[in-house]
Formats: C-alpha cells, structure tokens, sequence
C-alpha cells in the first residue's frame, strides 16, 4: 500500500471494481460444506450399497441417520469456528438458500417415504439429483463460476439416465456415491483452491 | 455544471481505506485476517484503517473469542453503504458527463 502514489480517479475505479469483485468472490468460495456433504453422500451410499448386499447389518437408517447426524455436526463447527457470513451478500444468500431448499426437500420425501412405506430408490434418486443440479446452477449464476454449471450438468445427466432406467438395481448406488465424490466433493476442494489463489492473481489492484 | 472535488468523503479517500470499504461492499463481513491478505498491509495499518471507518460508523468491529482464540469480525454499516456509493458517484462525476 502506498498512499503517495499517483491516484487518479480512472484508477480508483479500478481498485473499487477489483476488490469489490475480490470480497463478491470471497464470499462464494467457502465450500468447506460441500465437501463435508459430498464425503457424507459418497459414505452413505456405499453403506447402503454394502447394506443391500448384506455385507453390513440394519437397515437405511441405521446408515443415513449417523452420516446425517456427522455432517451437521461438522457444519456446525465448521461454522462456529469462523466468522458468520451476513446474509446480506447475494452469493452467500444464494448458496444457503440453494442448499436449504435441496436439505428442506430431501428431508420431508424421506421422512414421508419411511414413514408410508413409500420409500421407492429410483424416485428418491430422480429427486436427489435434479434439486441438486438446480442448487448448483442457481449458486453459478449467483457466483459467476461457470464450472458449477458443468457439475450441475452432470447431475441432470444422472438424473435423466436414471429416469429412463427399465430396472434400478443396487449398481446405482455405487454410481451416485462415485458422483457425490466426483460432482460435490472435489467442486468443494476446487472452489477452496480458488479461494485461496484469487487475491493474488494478476488483475490485483496496486493498493 | 463543474465538480466541486470538496465534496468527496476525506475518510474513504484513502487509498486503504478505500479498498476496505470496496471490499465491503460486496463481501458485506469479513474476518481481519481475510481483510489484511485481501488488501495485502500490515496489522497496525490495517487496526488503524479500521478504527477510522468504525468512528465514523462506517464499519461495525466485534471482538470475540472462538475457541479461545481471538476473532475480529468486520461489517459494513448501512451509513457505510450508503457512503460509499455517494463516493463512487463522487468519484464517477469527477470523471465528467459521459459523451453522446
């Protein structure tokens, strides 16, 4: 920073445009739930695959349940151990209310499907991966990462493939946990990459 | 009609200062250490930035402790929002009408 070099008002306005876009960026890039998540859904579809094939005893909540109950508790502290983001900032609005919605969604079609003996996999997965495509293309649009709307393109592919299923059998499982690792976890672990890369990349303003 | 420079807001004027509030602008809150590696100063330049945004009640500080550790989270103020886009508008007029 130095405050005796030359100023003009063209190059405030740059500096302005250059940290706003920094603190826009910032606030878009803490993915640390998305990892927390996308390891939660990996771990528990492959227990529920190793469940289906009897190589593990109880039923899906004996799986789902204490996954659930892990990822909250580690988002929780995740939380508790930053400073609150303020709602007021569009992308981080975006990003909380996207993922509420899929959570808010999930949660009442799986709690109505248990509790009515309803619960059908293919639905549930239908579900699962169009609200999840949508979250992620409301979050590029809020963020401006287009590389969300590739991930978000690969769970519609997931959904639309496993809409047009004849049969859905166990295998599927497998696919959605290598999904939840490959279109959650690791945008998670890329978008802390760029968090960390961004303020120091070339169209950094001279302060 | 001429540009009265007079006008322009003497506090977010500085160069540091100037791109705390930018920052945010957009980000809305931040932590101090995030501040001071966004900006790229040191502690006490950036402790003394602050303070004179806070004293104008531009910037609201809270101090806490997260698991014993110290956290200084920093928030732009509605009067702070409101200050620094009648800067940037400042700054825009200093640039003059736009051609037709």
């Amino acid at each position: 920073m130095n405050e005796l070099q030359e100023r003009s008002a063209t190059n405030d306005l740059a500096m302005i445009r250059t940290m706003m876009e920094a603190g826009r960026q910032r606030a878009a890039f803490d993915a640390t739930h998305l990892i927390i998540w996308g390891a939660v859904l990996t771990a528990a579809y492959f227990g529920q695959y190793l469940l289906v094939y009897g190589y593990i005893p109880g039923n899906t909540l004996f799986v789902w349940l204490p996954l659930g109950i892990i990822g909250t508790f580690l988002s929780v502290r995740h939380d508790r151990n930053r400073c609150q983001l303020s709602d007021a900032n569009i992308a981080v609005k975006a990003y909380s209310g996207a993922w509420s919605a899929v959570g808010i969604t999930m949660i009442l079609h799986f709690g109505v499907a248990m509790a009515s003996d309803a619960l059908d996999p293919k639905v549930i997965t239908v579900l699962a991966c169009g609200v999840i495509a949508a979250a992620f293309y409301v979050i590029s649009l809020a963020t401006e990462v287009k590389l969300l709307r590739l991930v978000a393109a690969g769970w519609w592919i997931i959904m639309i493939y496993t809409t047009a299923l004849k049969q859905f059998d166990a295998e599927m499982l497998l696919v959605l946990a290598g999904a939840s690792a490959l279109l959650i976890t690791l945008p998670g672990q890329l978008m802390k990459r760029l968090a960390k890369t961004n303020p120091d990349e070339g169209e950094k303003a001279e302060i | 009609m001429s540009y009265d420079y007079r006008a322009i807001d003497d506090v977010i004027h500085s160069r540091v200062r100037l791109a705390i509030m930018a920052y945010l602008a957009t980000a809305r809150d931040a932590d101090f250490v995030e501040l001071k590696k966004a900006l790229k100063v040191t502690d006490g330049n950036l402790s003394t930035h602050l303070s004179k945004l806070e004293e104008k009640s531009y910037i609201s500080i809270d101090k806490q402790f997260v698991d014993r550790k110290p956290q200084t989270r920093v928030a732009i103020t509605k009067v702070g929002d409101a200050a620094f886009s009648a800067y940037v508008e400042d700054l825009a007029a200093m640039l003059g009408p736009k051609k037709q």
